[in-house]
């Protein structure tokens, strides 16, 4: 415990709010630059194994995404607990008539719908849970405006980050073939290759295909594909490969699919960061200059906690969807009347998700598809994500689930009983037989193997973008165990977005039924129940909706400072020292899943963040020979040397030219860089690094360790004529971080 | 197994399951799930009602095995018709249902018995699969036909059903 | 909870048929001959199948502890104890195996000399793993990056793994030295992973890998303590930050002590192989002595430190070129009663050698072996193995515990080791060995 006059303050570099995905991207990109960063996790520490989450997930009797994690998804005590968060059993509670539900729920839920994702607040964040869904977003889903006029449009295209998306993929360890990849309008480098080869399609998936594979739908061409991964398919980067667990989410026991940690633990590794866990970021403090510090609260199990600042020259949070919003409107201050990042008002609206239309069906007897055996899910239908029927109604893709009927009715427990008790909650027991022995085995067994399920990721639109009906907000009157005021959910779906679950019902009862010639057991007409639910009606028709765990848009990004929290570079328009990660930015939510994209914007952010501190500009003298610069290159960081303005020549008599240097005049041997302009800014890395040409701008090659030299591209040697000696002018070139 | 309720216990329960006792308890038995089970219901039933469950199976065991089902699951004592169902769940599923109020656990109360239970429990190798979460396989398993449900449980699949 | 109930019932029977088996057997025979399988005397109960391994687990210790000749067979004209590199010492080491660009291996017989760094530090056998750790530190697939062990001096152990001429010949005979090698294997639609089993009919050892741990003997300990051999203790350099903290490559020769010794044998009654483990004796407490009765002096824990955190890995970056703080290990799961007893005897057996300052921590082995040698079980893969956790201090140090998947299993573990050709089940097994995965490729396009 401590007072005001003992403040403990802590110092780096940049100062990281999460430990997540992007908060560990952040963190690596960073420390490996030779930055100091220090990230504070509101959770606890990463484990040394997963034994303490893999029991809790064991013995769990609902076992849902969060199971495996602290604080217990039983006690339901957010007014007590440090770092609560959302949990399906809060959302159940709140759709429910007990009267304690709304002290028993962590978001403090108004309706009229229920917000039906979740997440984790522990070191290396809701990547312990992901599926490992690892899909691009489409050309089109930055474009909504443009295309479609709905929406808004990012400030930067798909072609803006496919580079970001590459390096992503490198990071994540995606396995996946390009071939059955490539499909409206998403485009690879030229011979691109995903990390590993495709996880194979099970057994489900093929059944499916079989029956779906080049037919029709409403003009469009229906294909199972496979779906790329964040999973081992081989075992190169030393974790084990995948073995078909099925509890992807919510852990993998053996950490064949990738997690942040596998990140976070680079970061630390290259000394240059440390994490403070358990460490609650409760404000963010702002001046007129931007943010001069973000005090925390650290806390023990013992119940005691210390107060800190955190202070740096850059800030990042990267705290996910819910808990950044709320950090920033609780920062209440005389440069932050309405909470900090917050001139436009942005901050918190704008809540999605992806919301979910599950449909499922039972094969007829004799045509099994055995489930429950594989990843969670390997294959989609993703031919539906875009076409021109988004401008009416929401689009979106088809995860093939391997689990049976496990999320839709929570088999096998609800068929084993209903077996064994004559019931039929399931609804594969619709004789209400209660059975036993050998006839049971044999019941149970046909009706397993026989189960599949489709889940429709819908995305989510705002009928008013700027006026959004979903939104985070402080919720006045509720705080949790640290005194922080808890967040307050208005959520709603447009009907933009039901119009998208009723093409969804139509289409899956088309799969269900025609194609698959199976009985579908979807529950077509949810009760609708007073109060906030997961159910609404639409159009006559009743629908239930899950959240796909997809938290996004509460701090968007885009062009007009007035109508988003970031710009582009996911910085506060409002503190220049302030950036905002996660999926928290996205202006809109396409139908992939959000991980592989949230990477990659880290990755663009985290070049802006060290180039902000490590940029450095040199005059390069056209009358010299190579020159340092100064720049330590490591080989492993994204790093640009981008000309930035003067005039040289290597030869008075043709003019003054730039850094593309004469383009009428070849090099000739002798030269710098032979075979390339004379006169262009050449570069090479140490003093035995092969020359290679600039330009006006060149990624700097990596895999090479050294001082960064720059050069023109002259008869150093004289053999030619006067040499360097009659050259005149100098450029200046800025070397920062960032891809072409 | 030295002690006989243990073994009618076994006995009942691969009645009930269809589970032969050499599959519910394998000898030798690193894992022990049977003397946690035993426990596990009587503990759930009450001693009483647990008691008269193996005292009716005792008096019937001759008996071929429908007609002993019947008699248990058809109980007219609420108790050890219900009782035995949870034991069948809990042989399947690896968790307690409590089937009745007994002591302080009320009708309904779920939980997992242990994580070994868990990984043991028999509605997976039913589904010719593993339980979600602990899976033996290799990659790529999931890619190709599963053993048939003879090899995991020694009961024919029904009639036209797979290969 | 569950532990406790097994326990229990381990105690109950285990007093008697130790007992039993000490009045028949008489005191340990000290042989130079490595057993073909296990012998199992009725009745076959768990107690006794648990006893008759650990049996085949001393014996084997032996046997592969003897001292060698020249040949690398066991020189049966002395007895354990006499000084010379040990049987197992003298069998070819995996970095010897998995070569660079996947060349074939030399011969049995022929020595592969040391990575350049140690050249000229003396013709003596190469250390290069540590504990858990990532990357080129650590050449094979670990179940998590989990930590180097670090000793009361800050000095991290040291790895070797060996494999005995029977699977070195499985290797070199199917190519799967390279991934290339590796895929021509699987081309044959029937061919799998399945090393040789040992068989009592036939009187043929059978595979036999081996996974040393080393301490760097200090100031503080005595040599006569350990079986203490001069080695090469080398760390591969490592410039790629993706892998593993960058650090710099170095050799030096050092006298080190061995700690821990995993032999894993495959025979033809376990074909899911044999897991033996042994520690030093005074490695480690259990977690289940109370704290003031831990006397030491331990290799791995000071009694003093009490307040350290228990069973953590030392913080990132880790860079065996530096000291780090000595690591705090306690045994999560303590040895039974009868191993207690069964380890007595041996040692007695072995009084006056260094080997009588070693002891079994367990052997784990299927209960449900496999009906034969070349196929996996097909709904049993792992054979219910017996116990069903088992971790060596000084190799699994900081995944110690019970719960399935998580904490370390040998068999649950190394049933998830793979080839490099993960295409479909028959491809990806490896037979409970993640030596496979090491195999490098020779650059040759198809």
């Amino acid at each position: 415990m401590s007072t005001l006059h003992t403040q403990n303050i802590e110092t780096a570099d940049v100062i990281v709010v999460g430990a997540g995905m992007a908060g560990s991207v952040m963190a690596y990109q960073l420390g490996l630059a030779g930055l100091k960063v220090l990230v504070l996790e509101s959770g606890p520490a990463i484990p040394p194994n997963r034994s303490e989450y893999l029991e809790r997930f064991y013995t769990a009797v609902f076992k849902s995404p969060e199971s495996p994690y602290p604080p217990e998804q039983t006690e339901q005590t957010p007014a007590k607990q440090f770092a609560p968060r959302a949990t399906i059993q809060d959302l159940i509670t709140a759709g429910s008539d007990d009267p304690d539900k709304v002290q028993k729920s962590y978001l403090v839920q108004k309706g009229p719908h229920l917000f039906a994702s979740t997440y984790e607040r522990v070191g290396g964040g809701t990547m312990w849970h992901w599926m490992g869904t690892a899909l691009r977003l489409l050309p089109n889903d930055f474009r909504m405006r443009t295309a479609y006029n709905v929406g808004v449009d990012w400030p930067i295209s798909y072609d803006d980050l496919q580079t970001a998306y590459c390096r992503a993929e490198q990071e994540i360890g995606v396995s996946a073939d390009v071939a059955s990849q490539t499909y409206l309008g998403v485009t690879f480098p030229q011979g691109y290759q995903y990390s590993m080869h495709g996880i194979p399609p099970s057994l489900v998936d093929q059944g499916l295909g079989k029956a779906i594979n080049g037919t029709q739908y409403l003009g469009i061409t229906l294909n199972v594909r496979q779906t790329p991964a964040g999973r081992n398919s081989q075992n190169d980067n030393g974790r084990r490969v995948c073995a078909g667990n099925t509890s992807c989410t919510p852990i993998c026991p053996i950490q064949a699919k990738y997690d942040a940690t596998v990140t976070m633990a680079k970061a630390l590794d290259t000394g240059n960061v440390r994490i403070l866990y358990q460490a609650v970021a409760s404000q963010v403090q702002v001046d007129a200059n931007g943010v001069t510090g973000i005090d925390f609260i650290q806390y023990q199990n013992n119940g005691t906690h210390q107060n800190g600042t955190a202070q740096g020259k850059r800030y990042v949070i990267a705290a996910h969807a819910i808990e950044t919003p709320k950090l920033l409107l609780n920062s209440i201050g005389p440069h932050s009347p309405k909470g900090v990042a917050n001139s436009s008002g942005q901050v918190g609206q704008a809540l999605a998700d992806h919301s979910v239309y599950l449909a499922w069906g039972l094969m007829p007897e004799g045509k099994p598809l055995f489930p429950f055996r594989g990843p969670l899910s390997s294959s989609g239908i993703e031919d539906m994500r875009d076409g021109p029927f988004r401008s009416q109604r929401a689009a979106w893709r088809i995860e093939i689930g391997n689990e049976g009927w496990n999320w839709s009715v929570n088999d096998p427990y609800t068929s084993v009983c209903d077996f064994i008790d004559g019931t039929n909650h399931g609804g594969a027991n619709p004789n209400n037989q209660a059975l036993s022995g050998v006839a049971l085995v044999q019941q149970l067994n046909s009706v397993l193997t026989r189960q599949f399920r489709l889940g429709f990721l819908i995305e989510q639109v705002e009928k008013d973008p700027d006026k959004a009906l979903c939104r985070v907000e402080r919720a006045e009157g509720f705080t949790d165990g640290l005194g922080l005021t808890r967040p307050q959910i208005t959520y709603e779906l447009s009907d933009y977005t039901k119009e998208g679950f009723k093409q969804a019902r139509l289409a899956a009862t088309h799969i269900i039924t025609k194609l698959m010639g199976a009985t579908e057991l979807t529950d077509l007409n949810p009760e609708l129940k007073p109060g906030s639910q997961t159910v609404f009606k639409y159009d006559g028709q009743n629908y239930a909706f899950f959240g796909a765990g997809h938290l996004m848009g509460t701090y968007r990004m885009g062009s007009d400072r007035t109508k988003s929290v970031v710009n582009k570079d996911q910085r506060s328009w409002d503190h220049p020292n302030l950036f905002l990660v996660g999926d928290g930015v996205f202006p809109t939510t396409g139908t992939a899943n959000p991980t592989l994209t949230i990477t990659a914007l880290t990755f663009q952010a985290a070049d802006v963040v060290a180039s902000d501190l490590l940029k450095r500009t040199v005059q390069v003298q056209a009358n010299q020979a190579w020159q340092g610069t100064g720049v330590q290159v490591n080989g492993h960081n994204w790093q640009l040397a981008v000309c930035t303005g003067g005039q040289w020549t290597a030869n008075p008599g043709t003019g003054m030219v730039g850094a593309a240097g004469n383009s009428r005049l070849t090099a000739k041997p002798g030269y710098t860089l032979p075979g390339q302009a004379e006169g262009a800014l050449i570069g090479r890395i140490g003093n035995s690094g092969a020359p290679f040409l600039v330009g006006n701008q060149a990624q700097l090659p990596r895999g090479q360790q050294g001082e960064l030299q720059l050069c023109i591209n002259d008869d150093l040697t004289g053999r030619y004529g006067a040499g360097l000696s009659d050259n005149r002018g100098s450029l200046s070139v800025e070397v920062r971080f960032g891809t072409v | 197994m030295s002690d006989p309720n243990l073994q009618d216990f076994i006995d009942l329960s691969a009645v009930l399951t269809g589970l032969s006792a050499k599959l519910l308890a394998p000898s030798p038995d690193p894992i022990k799930l049977p003397p946690l089970f035993f426990a596990t219901a009587q503990q759930g039933m009450g001693a009483a009602a647990f008691s008269n469950l193996l005292g009716l199976y005792a008096s019937i065991k001759g008996q071929p095995p429908a007609q002993i089902a019947s008699a248990v699951l058809g109980s007219s004592d609420a108790q050890i018709a219900q009782g035995a169902r949870s034991i069948m769940k809990l042989w399947l599923l690896g968790s307690w249902y409590q089937p009745y109020n007994q002591g302080t656990a009320h009708k309904g109360d779920t939980r997992v018995v242990s994580d070994q239970a868990y990984k043991e429990s028999w509605a997976w190798k039913i589904a010719q699969s593993h339980p979600m979460g602990y899976s033996q396989y290799h990659f790529g398993y999931w890619a190709e036909q599963p053993p048939t449900l003879k090899q995991f449980t020694g009961v024919d699949a029904k009639e036209g059903q797979q290969p | 909870m569950k532990i406790t109930l097994k326990r229990a019932a381990c105690l109950g029977a285990s007093f008697t048929s130790a007992l039993a088996m000490a009045d028949a057997a008489g005191p340990p025979v000290l042989s130079p001959a490595i057993p073909f399988d296990v012998t199992a005397n009725p009745p076959f109960t768990l107690d006794n199948l648990q006893h008759d391994f650990d049996v085949l687990s001393w014996q084997t210790f032996v046997a592969l502890n003897w001292p060698a000749k020249a040949d690398g067979s066991a020189d049966t004209s002395v007895k354990i104890g006499a000084p010379g590199q040990t049987v197992w010492e003298s069998w070819k080491e995996s970095y010897a195996i998995f070569l660079p660009q996947g060349q074939k291996p030399l011969a049995w017989d022929q020595h592969t000399p040391p990575p350049a760094a140690c050249q000229g530090k003396g013709d003596l056998p190469v250390l290069q793993q540590m504990g858990k750790v990532a990357g080129v530190l650590d050449e094979f697939i670990q179940p998590f990056k989990t930590g180097p062990l670090v000793d009361q001096d800050g000095t991290y152990t040291r790895n070797a793994i060996m494999v005995n001429q029977p699977m070195f010949n499985d290797i070199v005979n199917n190519g799967l030295y390279s991934q290339e090698g590796q895929q021509a294997f699987f081309t044959k639609a029937d061919n799998r992973i399945a090393f040789s089993c040992g068989t009592k009919e036939t009187q043929q050892v059978g595979a036999i890998m081996v996974k040393s741990a080393w301490k760097v003997l200090g100031g503080n300990d005595n040599p006569q303590d350990f079986h203490a051999v001069d080695a090469l203790v080398y760390t591969p350099g490592n410039t790629d930050p993706n892998t593993g903290a960058v650090i710099p490559e170095s050799c030096s020769a050092q006298k080190v002590g061995l700690v821990g010794l995993h032999i894993v044998h495959k025979t033809k009654d376990a074909p899911q192989w044999v897991w033996s483990t042994f520690e030093h004796v005074r490695n480690v407490p259990e977690k289940t002595t109370p704290m003031n009765e831990r006397k030491g002096p331990y290799l791995f824990y000071d009694a003093q430190a009490s307040d350290r955190p228990i069973n953590e890995p030392p913080p990132r970056p880790w860079d065996p070129s530096k000291k780090a703080t000595p690591s705090q290990i306690v045994r999560e799961i303590p040895l039974t009663v009868a191993t207690h007893q069964l380890n007595a005897q041996w040692q007695g057996a072995l009084k006056g050698t260094v080997w009588a300052n070693y002891q079994l921590i367990s052997t784990q082995w299927p209960t449900a072996p496999a009906d034969d040698c070349q196929l996996p079980s097909p709904t049993n893969p792992l054979g219910t193995p017996a116990p069903s956790f088992l971790a060596n201090a000084t190799l699994e140090t900081y995944n110690q515990g019970t719960t399935p998947q998580a904490s370390s299993s040998c068999m649950e573990c190394h049933n998830n080791a793979t080839t490099r050709v993960t295409q479909s089940p028959r491809t990806s097994f490896a037979d409970f060995t993640f030596l496979l995965e090491r195999a490098q490729s020779t650059g040759a396009k198809e």
